[in-house]
């Protein structure tokens, strides 16, 4: 019995609160958060993107996603906590709910749970488990299925492809072009010089279908209003980091219009006014619920504004000088988990510094 | 000898930002009649965690008042003393054989009294060792008791208290039958440095605290822990390498002065009784050595005795332990166990606190909660969700030092603040923290380990 204790201490919270009490020596009384209501959190706020989705693929569509994401990256965390014999952590609650919400809806299902398998396993469990990691899992699992099939996700990367199912619903939602044609990103990225802006328009894409989700992309990304919905209540309940969203919004901006200034007449998305950057491809959801995450980002608050605005830089640089792949905000923010111990380091030798300086 | 200002001149006023008061029911606000003279009184070792005790008495020995019973084993005129005359009825042992507690059947005899010599430092350092209440001063670095070998480099006498329910330090001083002045010259006389009395900034300070002289007055606002010496050491005067301070509770600076004054142990004061579950919250004089459950009245099944508060105190079994030398506050606290919530993840949870917002508690503010023991929630790895940022007031990067502390390197932790902080500065990162993590017992683990390797300190 007690080999499938990690089992049954996650079966028995979930159904009723843990039974523990305070040590004798030290705080008795705690607050009533805990991660299962951390991770709740998380969730309820990502319920309007998920509405989102569900609105537009259909339950269908996004139920097997769904189920597929869960019932794997659970069962692979269940069989590395049954064998170290250490309780199951609810982040995988938050990182099945992102993993459904970044990849293609058209994805097949058995790629969807080898990158799951791949992100669980790779990204999280080999670190330790939940709190150990270095990389956000959910990215981990989008950068694997990008770099592992790109037959299926290359080029114009997370783009529905022709219709083959009637989508009678849908189509009479989304542009019968945008369901075949390319993001607005792989648009601005393919227009001639300077002409960014009005390839997008062009292609009908107006300020008020990039905000409400009136394009291609993935089912999270779409509709910005429904993710900044999501980071009032991520920061509200003070789960998410409101330094982060907001130095990575503003890296973003800035250097999109650096890089536009520069270089007025380069071709593709150089040339992009700099909020079609926050409102274009999934930089926005990826910094409210990912660059966010509170095990792969710096923890000093020094080191969040440094993290953010990277995040948003490297998103505009890898956007502008990787014509293969013109989505960017992962592989920054993952490029800036790689390097947020090493800010925290830097930030922390500071401290010490100015505290030695200090008391002599 | 230091020559701090005339009178007590406001010199600074200090705002505590970030922190958070636990809204608990059960204020100390009442005075509760007096406790009767006790029949059976103890002289317990469970307050002083850390140091060891060698017994001075055996069992059916008669002892008079104010004589030692235990000494301690790194200095041996530390001492614990009986606060009445009588008869030893027996003696608890604990782990190892340690003495936990000694129990002293009251009777006739003398009261051991000492002529205290003021004007001699180590003549006075030593006989205040010897009153028994030496343990009442504590050191930083490493907050426990003080040693005795070396003077401290400042002090620092804390007038206020922040932590939930806690006694009032302004109202002990006021009803104790101290001598807060005099108190306050033997410690002028045993350090010769600065002395800093902090107190609670806007309210009306008792005469005995306003009047205070041979220190400087700082006044602190704010959410706890605005009222800790960790704080307060942060704000004022932070510690350097190789310095050492003292911390003493004003109330206790007039126990000492009572001391002083007659040359006896003091065997009254006042205390305070609190917590959601205390029949009677309230201030309470009791007698040295009283037995705990006798001060606190009934308690009911499944309620925790606390001897302290719901942030650093310990749990007491109310009838075998005893009033200790350093209680100011006894709390009364639900334990809670086996009260679980089907789908607790799931509820708003309305009827209780989070500092979080997590649940939907913050929805009505300025609510006292009947909160209990439970941890509500399973233990984690660590996490930081900033939440340890917005109750901490001093600069200290909570996980990057408990790394280092698990890690065993002691360096960078002592560089990371470690000797800044005890367990108390960390309380409510535990409080909040929705991974469970018990920071106290590591920061503890921590100097623990620094004063293995460093020596007393």
């Amino acid at each position: 019995m007690s080999r499938l204790a990690p089992l049954t201490e996650a079966l028995d919270t979930f159904a009723r609160t843990p039974d523990a009490t305070a040590p004798a020596c030290g705080p008795h009384v705690r607050d009533v958060n805990d991660l299962k209501r951390a991770m709740v959190v998380v969730i309820i706020a990502l319920l309007p993107c998920l509405s989102y989705a569900i609105y537009t693929h259909g339950f269908t569509r996004m139920l097997p996603i769904l189920a597929v994401s869960y019932g794997v990256g659970l069962g692979v965390e269940a069989v590395f906590a049954l064998a170290r014999r250490k309780p199951i952590s609810e982040g995988y609650l938050v990182t099945g709910l992102l993993i459904a919400l970044i990849v293609p809806v058209t994805i097949p299902l058995w790629q969807l749970a080898t990158g799951v398998a791949f992100a669980v396993i790779f990204a999280k469990e080999v670190f330790g488990g939940t709190g150990k990691n270095i990389f956000n899992p959910a990215l981990v699992c989008r950068a694997f299925l990008f770099f592992a099939y790109p037959a299926h996700m290359s080029g114009d990367v997370w783009v529905e492809p022709p219709p083959a199912t009637a989508q009678t619903t849908q189509s009479a939602h989304l542009e019968v072009d945008a369901i075949s044609g390319a993001t607005p990103l792989a648009i601005a990225a393919s227009a001639g010089p300077g002409a960014a802006d009005s390839a997008v328009e062009a292609a009908g894409y107006s300020a008020r279908a990039l905000l409400t989700g009136d394009m291609p992309g993935t089912p999270g990304e779409g509709h910005k209003l429904a993710i900044l919905l999501g980071a009032v209540i991520l920061i509200g309940a003070g789960v998410a980091s409101l330094r982060i969203m907001i130095a990575g919004a503003i890296g973003l901006l800035a250097t999109a219009f650096i890089v536009g200034h520069a270089m007025p007449d380069a071709t593709g998305v150089a040339a992009l006014a700099p909020w079609r950057h926050l409102v274009m491809g999934g930089f926005l959801f990826a910094l409210v619920f990912m660059a966010t995450d509170p095990v792969t980002s710096p923890e000093t608050t020094a080191g969040k504004w440094v993290f953010g605005l990277a995040c948003g830089a490297l998103t505009v640089l890898v956007r502008v000088f990787n014509p293969a792949y013109p989505e960017g905000a992962m592989l920054a923010i993952l490029l800036m988990n790689a390097f947020s111990p090493a800010i925290d380091r830097a930030v922390l030798a500071l401290h010490i510094r100015r505290r030695r300086s200090h008391r002599g | 000898l230091w020559s701090p200002p005339e009178g007590a001149a406001v010199i600074r006023s200090h705002r505590i930002m970030r922190g958070f008061d636990l809204p608990l029911q059960g204020a100390p606000t009442r005075v509760l009649p007096p406790c009767a003279e006790p029949e059976l009184v103890g002289v317990t070792t469970e307050d002083h965690a850390g140091t060891r005790w060698t017994l001075l008495v055996r069992e059916h020995e008669t002892v008079t008042a104010g004589q030692p019973v235990l000494a301690n084993r790194g200095y041996r005129d530390i001492v614990l003393v009986s606060p009445v005359a009588g008869r030893v009825r027996s003696v608890i042992y604990g782990e190892r054989r340690s003495p936990v507690c000694v129990e002293i059947e009251r009777g006739d005899g003398p009261t051991h009294a000492v002529l205290v010599p003021m004007s001699d430092r180590d003549g006075l350092a030593t006989a205040l060792q010897k009153s028994g209440l030496w343990p009442l001063l504590r050191q930083r670095p490493l907050g426990r008791m003080a040693r005795p070998d070396r003077s401290p480099d400042a002090i620092f006498i804390n007038g206020m208290d922040t932590e939930p329910l806690a006694a009032d330090p302004a109202v002990l001083v006021q009803t104790a039958d101290g001598d807060l002045p005099a108190g306050l010259e033997v410690l002028r006389r045993l350090s010769g440095g600065p002395m800093y009395l902090t107190l609670r900034a806007g309210v009306r300070h008792p005469s005995a605290l306003a009047s205070a002289r041979h220190v400087e007055v700082h006044e602190f606002s704010g959410p706890h822990p605005s009222g800790l010496p960790g704080t307060h050491i942060d704000r004022i005067r932070p510690l350097r390498e190789g310095e050492l301070y003292w911390t003493v509770r004003a109330q206790d600076v007039a126990r000492i002065g009572a001391w002083a004054a007659s040359g006896r142990f003091p065997v009254h004061r006042t205390i305070a009784v609190s917590g959601p579950a205390a029949f009677a919250a309230g201030y309470r004089r009791v007698h040295e050595g009283a037995r705990i459950g006798d001060v606190v009245g009934k308690v009911a099944r499944g309620v925790r005795v606390i001897e302290g508060t719901v942030l650093g105190g310990a749990v007491r079994a109310p009838e075998t332990a005893f009033v200790g030398v350093t209680t100011h506050t006894l709390t009364l606290l639900s334990d809670g166990a086996g009260r679980r919530v089907p789908l607790g993840w799931l509820l708003p949870r309305l009827d209780r606190f989070s500092m979080a917002r997590a649940s939907l508690g913050w929805l009505r503010p300025r609510r006292a909660y009947d909160a209990d023991a439970r941890l509500h929630g399973g233990v984690r790895a660590m996490i930081d969700f900033g939440l340890f940022a917005k109750v901490m007031p001093l600069e200290l990067h909570l996980p990057s030092l408990i790394r280092a502390i698990e890690a065993g390197d002691l360096d960078e932790a002592v560089a990371l603040g470690l000797l800044d902080v005890t367990e108390e500065d960390v309380a409510l990162c535990t409080v909040v923290d929705p991974c469970k993590v018990e920071f106290g017992a590591l920061i503890r683990r921590g100097l623990d380990l620094y004063a293995a390797e460093h020596g007393a300190a």
